[in-house]
């Protein structure tokens, strides 16, 4: 008999959002997390908004200059390895756990693994590759290789919390974390493991953003109420963000033995390639079309079970397009799901994407309520015939999808259901 | 030798973290090869990277107070602060060179000795 799976617990360090309460409340309100990021000032950058992430500074590359909230306690012996990215996933963590009841026994143990996903800190890379190009090899410092490559935050996680079980950190641009998700909810399907730590988390600086301005895919908006503003005839590009997201993900008969709170339960999911181009996504929706069909089936549901999809939609033409082909093949029947993009309030936060939104879409079946898509004052006629939330509704999804997609063409759906007891 | 500028910079952000008393002698046998001026320039140095929950203060050390099992220097740090004086004092160190260095005394012994055959 297949095992089922659920999220017992949530951690949030996100540009709407510090904690599970203040990010049930911007989705809610609507709140956005983007404003004008000091980090971008200055003529020469054409970019001036992010999804910022509140409470931190990173004022220089040397750990003891960083600051974070108070509510956490980190030595001076986990934080010297520790990138951006890192320090918010630990954050993080700290919720989850906290949430999901763990014991340390529980937390470092066999049957606990913990999946990655995280461009790596872009800024400690370059810095210490600038100091052994300009000072040379024996100033480049002790910590560079662990913090300066992406696997730093599976490094630092599994040393940091004593991880027992398997570990590793998935990299496939846009939809790492949610393939963490799906590979978690694997491991634990096929017995490897009875819990997973899934985690996304990224950097927000100039080092890990800016790049993307070069493929035309940053929006140049510089009012945070206007952009993003995916599926509007308006949008200009995708704003970026970072932080972490953490869920833990376990067997249910696992979690029922331990009285764990069951947040949501996760049905299946599903991932194709596109085939196509190293950034364009492929115009007709294939790729992801046949990742939601594997996700239906996995899930063992119907295209007209489902209520809501949170979509994967950046907020770039090209992507709303292809994403809005997709949803059009697949749920073709009486009943058509709503559809919204919470990166609209949040920004695109790349490879924390999927493990961020399948938290927020987790939310939403606890908590009986539908995600808006922000800043929608004119639809694209593109979009027209897609049930898209451009405001508050009173429907509370049962049943739903989270969707990523990445540079290369990858395509993942997650399948969710509220959790009813039984 | 009088310092350049930027050298001084580099000592100071190096030993950012340390005692103005650190700073001055860091930069007094940089200046002058005064090698009476290391061991407060080591002290700052260990007292940088011991751990709060060291079990022996600081203050209370001596000669053969030992880096690791009394201070609570991890391997890391070890490495942090080997990094960091061979940066102050613009030296290197092998690995080898550290394998009896063992205590606070022998650390000093081990830089008088080495200082004293030239290396700067």
């Amino acid at each position: 008999m297949k095992r089922r799976i659920v999220i017992s617990g949530l951690g949030f360090i996100t540009s709407i959002g510090n904690s599970r309460d203040e990010v049930l409340r911007s989705l809610r309100e609507c709140r956005t997390g983007i404003e004008l990021f000091p980090d971008f000032a200055g003529d020469d950058v054409p970019i001036k908004l992010a999804g910022t992430v509140k409470g931190f500074t990173f004022p220089t590359a040397r750990f003891d200059d960083w600051t974070y909230p108070a509510d956490y306690q980190i030595g001076r012996d986990q934080l010297r390895s520790m990138t951006p990215n890192s320090l918010y996933a630990f954050c993080a963590m700290e919720q989850a756990i906290r949430e999901a009841q763990l014991t340390p026994e529980l937390v470092s143990n066999p049957r606990t693994g913990l999946l990655c996903a995280s461009a790596g800190s872009m800024w400690l890379a370059y810095e210490s590759l600038h100091t052994l190009v300009t000072r040379g090899v024996s100033r480049v410092q002790p910590m560079a290789t662990v913090n300066g490559i992406p696997g730093s935050l599976y490094i630092n996680l599994v040393a940091g919390y004593k991880i027992k079980g398997g570990s590793m950190g998935c990299s496939s641009a846009c939809s790492s974390s949610a393939h963490a998700l799906g590979l978690a909810a694997d491991m634990i399907q096929l017995g490897r493991q009875d819990m997973m730590f899934v985690v996304g988390a990224e950097d927000c600086n100039r080092y890990n953003i800016l790049p993307f301005a070069s493929v035309r895919a940053l929006s140049a908006q510089t009012d945070p109420a206007k952009s993003p503003c995916a599926f509007d005839i308006k949008r200009d590009g995708f704003v970026g963000t970072g932080g972490a997201a953490v869920l833990v993900v376990e067997e249910l008969e696992h979690a029922l033995q331990r009285g764990a709170p069951i947040c949501a339960e996760v049905l299946g999911w599903g991932q194709a390639s596109d085939g196509y181009n190293v950034v364009i996504p492929e115009p007709t929706g294939d790729g992801l079309r046949r990742a939601i069909e594997a996700a239906l089936f996995d899930a063992q549901i119907q295209p007209d079970d489902v209520d809501y999809i949170n979509a994967h939609a950046t907020s770039t033409v090209a992507g709303d397009i292809s994403e809005c082909h997709a949803l059009r093949q697949v749920f073709c029947g009486d009943k058509q799901p709503w559809v919204s993009s919470t990166k609209s309030l949040t920004g695109h936060g790349l490879s924390l994407a999927g493990a961020m939104e399948a938290s927020f879409c987790s939310l939403a079946l606890q908590e009986r309520f539908t995600p808006v898509s922000a800043n929608i004052t004119e639809l694209d006629p593109a979009c027209a015939d897609i049930r898209i939330v451009t405001e508050s509704v009173f429907d509370a999804p049962r049943i739903l999808l989270s969707n990523s997609s990445g540079f290369g063409g990858t395509n993942v759906s997650i399948a969710m259901k509220r959790w009813e007891g039984s | 030798m009088a310092l350049s500028e930027k050298e001084i910079a580099e000592i100071k952000e190096e030993l950012r973290r340390c005692s103005p008393e650190t700073v001055a002698a860091a930069l007094r046998f940089r200046e002058t090869g005064d090698v009476t001026a290391v061991p407060e320039v080591i002290y700052g140095l260990v007292e940088l990277y011991t751990p709060a929950t060291a079990k022996i203060p600081l203050k209370d050390a001596n000669d053969d107070t030992r880096l690791v099992d009394d201070l609570g220097l991890d391997s890391l740090s070890l490495l942090e602060m080997v990094f960091s004086i061979e940066g102050v004092l613009k030296i290197k160190i092998e690995n080898e060179e550290l394998k009896e260095v063992l205590t606070i005394g022998k650390l000093n012994q081990f830089l008088r000795d080495k200082l004293a055959n030239g290396a700067l």
